[in-house]
């Protein structure tokens, strides 16, 4: 599993040097409280959505940077839940887009390949296991954007289709559209001989 | 057994949607059930896999994006190179501004030739006689159709005060249509 500096959101809130205003200790324990809470989902989801680590780690503190100044600024969504994993999705999918523009940038890449198996397996069912998993996450990363974005919020994180459908701002329909192509996909993957 | 229920059907199952005929033909046929086990043990499996560390990108493929991206690209390309003009300047087909420039610029030499032999029929044309009626009025006339066609198609400008030639650049009858940009771009020629 790759390592990534845990960056406390407490660390992202302006400085009363800076011409901010200094957080009032309820409201840094209220925000740190919710980073704790969702900080490892959202990174969770962005590398999901992203597949590249690094950029995910990126986003992840934007997302927080963007729950800071909602808390400070905007008013209070009702279910804070939601509200981060829909900045998390929409971030995730300006960056893909965004990155059209950056073609020739290089990919980070921290996870070691020997972590894929399981310890204690034999040779050959740890290639097998290995061969398996790199087929598996080679047929998700090929998955169209939405495709991939309801597969990991209804199966990776358990949401339901209407909260996904809200979530994305599409039509049930279409979260059950996308859910069911994509199932089929994984499942060819995971069923093709290597 | 017939009627036995598609992938869609049993997922809509395992998302705790099933249409009634669904539910009642689960009941009744193993093979439908063994099949959403399947399916359901596929699910939990994947997402086994996909909750635990990814591969080396190195190892992945790039994202949907560049697959989706790539032929678009291609095929914007290919139609900017068909729209670009290949290689040398390639005959101009009759009609076209250029085969009408080429034709008229042969007869302007042509005019011009038979006036410096001097057996033009129009010769005089540009005296002082000529221009007060004198016996080269109908040449003058056809003089000056000769001149407003090329002023014509050429978009030549109009005449200054003292620009009266035959085969000036300049028009003597001063179209009412005429274009600066065309006009410079003949004197440019």
């Amino acid at each position: 599993m790759c390592s990534t500096p845990d960056l406390a959101p407490a660390s992202l809130l302006p400085p009363a040097a800076a011409g901010g205003v200094a957080p009032a200790p309820a409201e840094e324990g209220e925000i740190v409280r919710l980073e704790r809470a969702h900080g490892a989902r959202v990174l969770r989801l962005c590398r999901w959505l992203l597949g590249d680590p690094s950029e995910a780690e990126e986003l992840r503190q934007e997302v927080w940077l963007r729950v800071v100044r909602q808390w400070r600024g905007g008013p209070h969504p009702d279910d804070w839940r939601a509200w981060i994993t829909r900045v998390a999705v929409n971030a995730c999918h300006d960056r893909r887009r965004s990155a059209w523009w950056r073609l020739g940038r290089g990919r980070s890449d921290d996870a070691p390949a020997a972590e894929l198996v399981a310890r204690g397996a034999s040779p050959e069912e740890e290639a097998a296991a290995g061969e398996e998993r790199l087929r598996i996450w080679r047929a998700f990363r090929r998955l169209p954007g939405r495709q991939r974005e309801v597969f990991a919020l209804r199966h990776l994180e358990g949401h339901s289709t209407p909260e996904i459908a809200l979530l994305l701002g599409i039509a049930p329909g279409s979260v059950k559209r996308h859910l069911f192509r994509a199932v089929r996909t994984l499942r060819a993957a995971l069923r093709r001989e290597s | 057994m017939s009627g036995c229920l598609g992938e869609r059907a049993l997922l809509r199952v395992l998302e705790r949607e099933p249409a009634r005929r669904a539910e009642a033909h689960l009941q009744a046929c193993t093979a439908c059930r063994a099949r959403l086990r399947r399916l359901q043990d596929d699910l939990d499996h994947l997402t086994a896999v996909l909750h635990g560390p990814p591969p080396p990108l190195s190892a992945l493929p790039e994202p949907a994006r560049w697959r989706l991206g790539l032929p678009a690209l291609a095929l914007a390309a290919a139609a900017a190179l068909a729209l670009l003009p290949h290689g040398g300047p390639a005959p101009a087909p009759a009609g076209t501004p250029g085969a009408t420039t080429a034709l008229t610029d042969r007869v302007a030499a042509g005019l011009g030739a038979a006036l410096e032999g001097g057996d033009a029929p129009w010769r005089g044309w540009s005296d002082e006689g000529a221009w007060n009626g004198g016996s080269g009025g109908a040449v003058a006339a056809e003089g000056d159709e000769v001149t407003a066609l090329r002023a014509a198609l050429h978009g030549a400008r109009p005449c200054g005060a003292d620009e009266r030639m035959l085969f000036a650049v300049c028009d003597e009858t001063a179209l009412a249509d005429w274009s600066p940009a065309v006009a410079g771009e003949e004197v440019g020629r």
